[in-house]
């Protein structure tokens, strides 16, 4: 299915939401001091853009174009509280782990930004998978910042010690401040890694 | 009225009530279980504050023998008091507390010894502050630090480690969250100081 793989590309690397769209960036700077948390927020938003995108998509003919936002809005709060009830029933160590995060993933642009930009226009098995895409794209933005700052920070990954007592930890990156940096960081690198897409993008806007 | 208003407002009642509803379903299925975890959550969360050693992976029936065992569930007024006792020596009463955190309201338990002049233990069982930032008072690290640790004389009774009398660590990056943490514990062991002047 070369649909498929097209959604998959731009998803994660040529339309990612965080480097390319900007989208996500509040929770990506608040999350990522820690791998674990990063990974958990991420898995959080791939089944919930996911699923939001597949109901937006299904219910797209039947929705009056003035109020989809409001429908979009009903569908992803849903989902999200439907994620929280399953993790307080299940998983409980899980929830308490998360806390507030789980809510956090009601604010997430990129949920609603997919659902507008794709699923308001894409038949239902598409725009799953795009879903999908965009939260392993945000995912993996995520883990990479965090494990910098996670390692330079406390010197752990996923809170497994890895660097010895000799490392003096940059108790900076884990603060606020540590992730504006590594923030612009990524970008200015995946921007310099795909130069040639930036001139299209001014070709087309000009 | 404009062309198809009544259609989308239909459409919007439909979607609502059909997403409630759901959702309904759902939190009706899972209250029970989720009531059970709570239950477990807080008798596990008593037990650590008295210092009684719990084991994470330990089964809920192994929590609750202990809990059993160790634990009297009395009142205080109106306000529940937990005593506990170890081999039959009491070790202490437990109580919960309070108040305003940074982002919302923070819950947990304090327990002290029967003099009433030492804190055994804290833990917390709510709380919605940023996680990786004030999320940390959940970490063993800041809540061992209340471990057995003597108050002062008069209100407050604790304080943060810059100062003179200072016998725990703020958390880094998280001066509201620390700041109102150590107002709950001193104004709640207040509160409860004052209301068992007549005794227990």
């Amino acid at each position: 299915m070369p649909k498929a793989k097209k959604i998959f590309i731009e998803g994660i690397w040529k339309d990612n939401p965080i480097f390319r769209q900007i989208l996500g960036i509040c929770s990506a700077l608040a999350v990522t001091n820690l791998m674990l948390n990063s990974l958990v927020m991420g898995i959080g938003l791939i089944f919930v853009t996911s699923f939001s995108s597949l109901t937006v998509s299904i219910l797209r003919t039947f929705t009056p174009k003035h109020i989809r936002m409001m429908v979009q809005t009903l569908i992803i709060s849903s989902y999200v509280i439907i994620v929280d009830i399953i993790l307080k029933a299940y998983y409980p160590a899980m929830s308490e782990a998360l806390g507030p995060y789980v809510g956090l993933i009601i604010t997430n642009c990129i949920i609603m930004g997919r659902c507008e930009a794709f699923a308001q226009n894409n038949p239902p098995l598409a725009s799953f998978l795009d879903g999908i895409a965009s939260g392993i794209g945000y995912a993996f933005i995520l883990l990479f910042i965090a494990f910098f700052r996670e390692l330079a920070g406390f010197g752990t990954l996923f809170g497994i010690p890895v660097l010895g007592a000799w490392w003096m930890k940059w108790s900076i990156m884990v603060m606020p401040p540590g992730a504006f940096f590594m923030l612009a960081i990524v970008l200015w690198l995946a921007r310099n890694l795909s130069p040639e897409d930036e001139k299209e993008k001014e070709g087309v806007t000009a | 009225m404009k062309k198809g208003s009544l259609y989308a407002i239909i459409f919007m009642i439909l979607i609502t009530a059909t997403f409630t509803f759901a959702l309904a379903a759902l939190n009706e299925n899972t209250s029970t279980r989720i009531e059970a975890n709570q239950l477990l959550k807080q008798q596990r969360a008593i037990l650590y504050v008295f210092n009684i050693s719990t084991e994470s992976r330990m089964p809920a029936d192994e929590i609750n023998r202990l809990y059993r065992q160790h634990i009297q569930e009395g009142t205080l007024g109106n306000y529940a008091v937990y005593e506990a006792f170890q081999d039959g020596n009491p070790l202490g009463y437990a109580f919960s507390i309070e108040g305003s955190g940074l982002w919302g309201s923070i819950r947990g338990i304090v327990a002290m010894n029967p003099e009433l002049d030492k804190i055994i233990g804290v833990d917390f069982l709510a709380h919605s502050e940023t996680p990786g930032l004030g999320g940390r008072i959940d970490e063993l690290w800041f809540k061992e630090q209340f471990r057995n640790i003597s108050l002062g004389d008069t209100y407050p009774f604790i304080f943060y480690k810059p100062a003179q009398e200072g016998l725990v660590d703020s958390i880094s990056g998280a001066t509201a969250t620390s700041k109102a943490v150590l107002n709950i514990i001193n104004e709640d062991i207040h509160s409860f100081k004052e209301k068992t002047k007549g005794g227990i």
